[in-house]
Order: C-alpha cells, then structure tokens, then sequence
C-alpha cells in the first residue's frame, strides 16, 4: 500500500468505486459528504447502474416493500432466495410517507428496478388521482407531470425499462381515455405513444401491469383472451405462451425474479385442466415433486389459490429453484382475499 | 513451479495451478515471459504470504463444490479477511494488480462491510482522505438526505 500520512491511501478511482458498489444506499448518501470526489463518483449515472447491478444479485440487499393498512395488504418484494419466515419480517422496512401527511389512499401500481410507481389521493383534492415516481431508498419522489388522462380517471399503469432506449416507460390504461405511453428521461415523463386496442383488466381492482421481457402483461378485458402483453420496444402484440392456461380461471397476475406467475384456484391448479406440458409443471410448482420449499407446500392446504410459474414462452420456462420463489407467499396469508399484491423490487438506489 | 519475487527481494515458489488465478502472471506465463522470476514491485513480501495462502486454497475450486468443501472455504475466507484497515487495503492493492477476481469480491465486500455503518468523519480517517468541501456545500448534502446521517447504528470510531 502507498500511505504516508499526507497524501492519504492511495487507491485508484476503480477500486473505490468496487468498494462504493457495495453499500447499501443509505451509507453511500452519507458518503456524498466525505470528499468531493466522493460526491462525484457516487453521483454518476454510470455508478447507479453498476449499483443496480449489483445489488439485484446480491441477496443480502433489501428488496421488500411492504404497504400495510391501505386497501388490502399491498406487498413488494424481491428475494432471490429462500428467507425464514423470521428473516422475511425482520428485513421488512417501513417507510415514510410521501407527504409528511397520510394521503386518503394510495396505491401501488408496480416496481421496476426499486422505482415505485404509486397513485395518491390527497384529502383536499379526492378527485384527483397523482401519479408519482418514488424511490423507496433514496425517499425521494416525483410527481408526474398530469397526461391526457381525465384527472379523476381510475386507470391502470405499469412500469418497465426500455432497454432500445435506454429509459424507464409508463404505460398507461384508462377506462374512458386512450392508452398513454409515457417515457421518463425528462424526469416528469413525456408521452411518447397513444396504443390503440388496448383494453383494460376485466377484473376492476386489477391495478397494475406486469412487466418483463420487454413486454407488459396483464390480465385482459375479454375473457376469451386471458392474458394480454403489449411489447414497448417493438410496439408490438407478443403472443402464445398463456394458450397454456387458457382454460384456467386467472385471478392474478405478477413477476417474481423473471418469471410470470399467475395465481388459479387451488382445486384448478390440483387438477390442472390444462396442456400437458402446464400439468407437469403445475405439479412441480405445487410441490408434488418435492421441490417447492416446505413453507410453500405447509400453505397449499391453507391456501385457496395458488401459484404457478413459467416463463414468457413454454420453451424457456424454470422448472427449478422454485423454493426461491416460496417466501413471498408466506405472508400473503389473507387468501380469503382473491389476490395477493406481489411485485417486485430490483434495485435499491 | 512459478517463482515470484516481492518488492523487498524475496522469492516464493509457487504451484502454476495456484498462481494462474492471477489473470496477470496467467497471461504472462502463457506468452512466455515467465521464464524466470517474476518480479512484483508493488507488493511487500508480508502482502504476498497472504495472497499466496489464498491461492493455494483456492487452487482448485471446481473441485471444492463436488467434494463438498465449499464451507471450509467459506470459512477459509472469513477468516482470511479478518485482517487490520491496512493490511487489507495491501491485500486489495495486490490483487487488482495481479487481477485476482475472487479475491477482489472478498476483500472489496469486506471493505464495505466495514464502512457501512461508518460515520462521514470515521470514513475519512479510515481511507486518509482530507476533506474538500465547503461547510455549504456539506450542509447541502446532508439537506438533502438528513435520515442517512442519523441513526443508532452510526459508528464515529475508527477500527
């Protein structure tokens, strides 16, 4: 090591910032403070992403965002692995409010790379319906700039990255209005594309859309067609891989670490009515052949609904580490309720 | 056998199996530049014992996963970083330069480990940093985020 007194430790930029990659964001917001160029390596963009990256594969860092006492339970989360039970409460963080005062109601539409796209009614304006971006781990937020969108309008949104652009994008659905798509670059999001033929989720408290690959997923208006995917990069309708559960009664809809899941019936998902190829891995996710974690299994007796996983296309679906995927279930223990609200979290900064 | 000669002019000999984890004398020995001793001027005979005890433990690590002694290695490496504020940076300095993968992650995890719960001032004794920012635009930085400078777990001692 080259130290003298003096000149301090002399590593280069590379190594500090290998170091810096590491810590949780709290500590990197203190650090800002310790030089200045400190405060201009943790600034850059390019050190974002490589916390970014970073922290969705370490499995230490936090990812799970809990909303409690609004409408039902809204749950966030992103485990990677396996946590106890214990574990899984302990690493729940509670946040503060966006606007120092509890807002009427709020809602969590969805989460992309540990940004949260949530929708709030403030007491003094119950009409109006604000969309905001939040960072969780920075607690900063932002309020979207109002779109075409009748203000008062319910409408459902989803979050996903752009990777041909290189930017984060709203899509937008309403009942009344047409579909927005609002990209993110300029902070307070721009529309960028009005869809056509876009319809929203049959089921009225369907709030989000999922996206993955690309591509976001929600459960469609008509019930001949299940699910329904629209592609932001190409602009393009992807289809096929639901045809598998065309027959079963989806309840939900969501994305745990890449995969789609849907959640069906119990009694469907036992009998699996569906292709053979879901059967099969209907019975792998459901524990049958022992590869779900215990936790998972304990649930299914209890449990009214259940998971099943599989990836955008049959061909490329994850028929392992299922016990990866068993924890977020664990405290979604109101099943009486039809759904549970699970999203997930990938980055921390 | 490959022979390595430190800053302070001592030679240690060591397995090619184990040394060729070292991406640098890896490429060097294959371009046959590595005929006699390879001498290593930015890394202190002291620094060097103990980048050579990792990889000779390390040498084969495939292995380790399929015989089952992947915790032992766990626990190799825990006890490996349990070292003082400088040695560890001597460690990290040698194996950026001889490009040593795995044990850049562990020394640089363990380093951050370390800061984490570090105060502004604890940090920069710690690294030697002299501070070069106004009290303004400090106070600017901790306007913007008060919450990341309080807290119970903050810890202003230097070790």
């Amino acid at each position: 090591m080259d130290v003298d007194g003096a000149m301090g430790i002399h590593f280069n930029e590379e190594i500090v910032v290998d170091i810096l990659s590491r810590l949780p964001v709290r500590s990197l917001l203190r650090f800002k403070c310790v030089s200045k160029i400190w405060m201009a390596l943790i600034s850059e963009p390019y050190f974002t992403m490589k916390h970014l990256k970073l922290a969705k594969n370490n499995q230490n860092s936090p990812k799970i965002l809990f909303l409690k006492d609004m409408f039902s339970w809204h749950l966030s989360s992103l485990t990677p692995a396996s946590l106890p039970l214990a574990q899984f409460t302990e690493n729940v963080q509670k946040l503060d409010w966006l606007y120092g005062r509890k807002p009427r109601n709020c809602k969590i539409y969805c989460c992309c790379d540990g940004l949260v796209l949530v929708g709030v009614r403030k007491y003094d304006n119950i009409k109006h319906l604000m969309l905001l971006l939040w960072n969780p781990s920075t607690r900063e937020s932002t309020v979207l700039r109002s779109t075409e969108f009748l203000p008062s309008e319910d409408y459902i949104c989803g979050l996903g990255y752009d990777a041909t652009s290189g930017d984060y994008m709203i899509l937008k659905i309403g009942y009344q209005s047409c579909s927005e798509i609002l990209a993110l670059k300029s902070g307070s999001g721009r529309i960028i594309g009005k869809p056509t033929g876009i319809y929203r989720s049959w089921l009225s408290d369907m709030d989000s859309l999922t996206f993955i690959h690309g591509a976001f997923h929600w459960l469609g208006f008509s019930r001949d067609e299940f699910v329904t995917s629209y592609d932001i990069s190409n602009e393009s309708w992807p289809s096929g891989w639901w045809r598998y559960v065309q027959d079963c009664y989806i309840i939900d809809l969501f994305a745990v670490v890449g995969l789609v899941c849907v959640l069906v019936p119990l009694s469907i998902a036992r009998g699996v009515p569906v292709g053979s190829t879901m059967r099969h891995r209907a019975s792998q996710t459901l524990g049958v052949t022992g590869k779900v974690a215990k936790p998972l299994a304990e649930m299914q007796d209890k449990a009214l609904y259940s998971p099943l996983w599989w990836g955008p296309s049959p061909d490329t679906a994850h028929s392992g580490s299922f016990s990866a995927l068993s924890c977020p279930f664990i405290t979604s223990q109101s099943y009486e309720v039809p759904r549970c609200h699970i999203k997930v979290v990938l980055n921390v900064i | 056998m490959v022979k390595l000669k430190s800053n302070d002019d001592k030679e240690f000999e060591v397995e090619e199996a184990a040394v060729i984890q070292s991406e640098m004398i890896k490429n060097m020995i294959e371009d046959g530049c590595a005929t006699s001793v390879i001498p290593l001027p930015n890394i202190d005979s002291k620094t060097l014992i103990k980048v050579i005890e990792y990889l000779n433990k390390h040498i084969n690590m495939g292995k380790a996963a399929e015989t089952g002694e992947e915790d032992d290695l766990k626990e190799f490496d825990e006890q490996f970083v349990n070292m003082g504020w400088e040695e560890l940076f001597d460690v990290i300095m040698a194996a950026n330069y001889l490009n040593i993968h795995e044990l850049m992650e562990l020394c640089c995890q363990s380093a951050a480990d370390r800061l984490k719960n570090k105060s502004v001032r604890a940090v920069r004794e710690m690294l030697k940093i002299t501070n070069d920012l106004t009290e303004e635009e400090e106070q600017e930085i901790i306007n913007d985020a008060p919450w990341a400078f309080e807290g119970p777990e903050i810890d202003d001692t230097v070790n």
